[in-house]
């Protein structure tokens, strides 16, 4: 086979590349009220009548129990540690769509309330992370918030 | 084969332009709750409550891409059997039945959602096409729908106003039903004045959009529905087929694959001839053309004489197969619920409970449902009273 036949035979293989847009628009219906008060600074959960559970991002029935879930519960400022780590991958901003690196560990909270959230530790050296510290709520100025989840900025650890 | 399966309970939400106030979660629950409340079925894990749950939905519309891995839980889908399809509703239907057939389950909660209004249809259906080649066309569904019916009714010289007869009477039937979006006191005059929207398709000959709703259906294996009922509807039969996704494979003037569906249905259910055999039908027609086109389809009247068949008055109400009582996706249905709504909209005029769109007597009834462009994809249930 000369070298000529073989260049026919192998194409050169392309790849388009596809950047496009999707505008969203999202109805928040019933999870308004979470929202607002995000924007108050304030979380707030709703609470299963059967099993008490409180759930964050609020849930229209428990998942559990499949009831209805109308009562909404104020969950405080402050929360306890369940889990954290520490992202050593790119990942999107949501509010940019953009990749980009976080200093801070993504963290799982018990609220004082009962629900659990998830959220961004201030402390950025994951050894001195511990399940169970204490955590408290920073928001970002009020002016900047929208009701959404990163209107909390980080929680930062309390001394006990 | 486990006899047969029975629609024990629909619902669905009023169809409106954007429901602007509600969560995609409340959608599904309000009529998820409903179709519990009419069976008095449960989650229950002792055998006695909902085996399965089964969404149909198209997660572009909601969102991200596996939306529904929230939004399962409203439906119950929680430490049970789930199962999910894409595309139109009327696949749920065809698809629960057969989990029922095959005696795995005796009850499956089937739920369709969809709120157009969250992002751009057109965009969406562009998404939808071929993403090397048709995208970069700039093909989506209408302009898809644009070439069919320039085909179709080229091919057969079907007329601008056998067209825009179908619009006036979805508008008509439309007006007697109270979950319908819209319904015009309009006229052919008014559709053909309406703006052009893709050669020969006017705005007024195409499905409204955005529209938002919701519908649910249960069902029931045939023992389980008598106890849960007395008034069950029964799946007699059911049929779908895909076609090539290439416009250029097709004859665009002639849908093979609903003539397939419509057959694999028939065949079931033991039927020859559905002009007579049904007292209605609830079809998928996105644009006026398609009402005519899949009425040939679906073997209510021979290739190209889907214009006569409209003209005839046999499709209106009062006449001998009323098509879309419920006044169709012309008067607004959101894609993918339509299919599974077409069905719920046959079980309620089988049960007599239709109100003012009651076609008197009803016994026998056919649902369509489709997607993809130009109809690639045909559905076909074929239910009983
Ligand atoms: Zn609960």
């Amino acid at each position: 086979m000369t070298a000529e036949q073989k260049k026919e035979e192998q194409p050169e293989f392309i790849q388009f590349r596809y950047p496009r847009e999707v505008p969203y628009e999202h109805a928040l219906g019933y999870q308004s009220k979470f929202a607002n008060a995000l924007k108050q600074g304030r979380i707030i959960a709703t609470k299963c009548p059967v099993c008490g559970r409180c759930t964050i991002p609020p849930r229209i029935v428990c998942p559990f129990h499949h009831v209805k879930q109308t009562e909404w519960v104020d969950q405080g400022q402050r929360g306890r540690l369940i889990s954290a780590f520490k992202i050593n991958f790119p990942m999107f901003n949501s509010r940019t769509g953009e990749l980009q690196n976080w200093e801070n560990p993504i963290i799982a909270v018990e609220l004082e309330g009962g629900a659990r959230m998830d959220g961004w530790c201030a402390e950025t050296d994951p050894s001195k992370l511990k399940t169970g510290m204490l955590l408290e709520a920073v928001w970002r100025p009020e002016e900047e918030r929208q009701g959404r989840a990163d209107d909390i900025l980080h929680w930062k650890p309390v001394e006990e | 084969m486990a006899g047969r399966v029975g629609v024990v309970a629909v619902a669905q939400t009023k169809f409106e332009e954007k429901k602007a106030t509600e969560h995609t979660a409340e959608l599904m629950y309000n009529v998820t709750r409903e179709v519990m409340g009419q069976t008095g079925l449960e989650f229950k894990e002792d055998g006695t409550g909902i085996d399965a749950t089964l969404a149909a939905s198209y997660d572009l519309f909601s969102g991200p891409a596996g939306a529904y891995m929230f939004l399962g839980y409203v439906v119950g889908a929680y430490r049970r059997e789930d199962e999910r399809v894409l595309e139109d509703g009327s696949l749920a239907v065809y698809y629960g039945a057969m989990q029922i057939l095959s005696g795995h389950v005796d009850t499956v909660l089937l739920v369709s959602y969809n709120k157009e209004s969250s992002v751009g249809k057109n965009l969406i259906e562009w998404v939808g096409m071929d993403q090397i080649y048709q995208r970069r066309i700039g093909l989506d569904f209408v302009s898809a729908a644009g070439l069919q019916a320039m085909r179709y009714t080229t091919k057969y010289g079907i007329t601008p106003e056998q067209c825009a007869k179908v619009v006036v009477k979805s508008h008509r039937n439309a007006a007697n039903n109270p979950y319908a979006m819209c319904c015009d006191n309009i006229t052919v005059e008014d559709v053909l004045r309406s703006t052009m929207l893709c050669d020969p398709i006017r705005v007024q000959e195409a499905k409204p959009t955005p529209v938002d709703g919701a519908c649910a259906i249960i069902l029931a294996s045939e023992e389980k529905a008598r106890k849960i009922t007395d008034k069950p509807v029964w799946i007699t039969g059911f049929g779908s087929c895909y076609d090539h996704h290439e416009l250029g494979y097709r004859d665009l003037a002639d849908c093979e694959a609903l003539t397939t569906a419509a057959q694999r249905a028939y065949k079931m259910a033991g039927i020859t001839n559905p002009l007579k055999t049904f007292d209605l039908a609830e079809i998928s027609e996105q644009y006026a053309y398609q009402e005519l086109l899949w009425s040939e389809g679906l073997g209510f009247c021979g290739k190209g004489e889907g214009g006569k068949l409209i003209d005839s008055g046999k499709t209106q109400m009062g006449g001998d197969l009323p098509i879309n009582p419920s006044g169709g996706m012309l008067s607004g249905l959101p894609v993918c619920v339509a299919g599974m709504q077409r069905v719920a909209e046959c079980v309620v005029q089988l049960r007599g409970e239709a109100g003012d769109r009651q076609v008197p007597g009803a016994k026998k009834a056919v649902a369509h449902g489709v997607d993809g462009p130009a109809g690639q994809l045909q559905c076909v249930i074929t239910l009983e009273n």
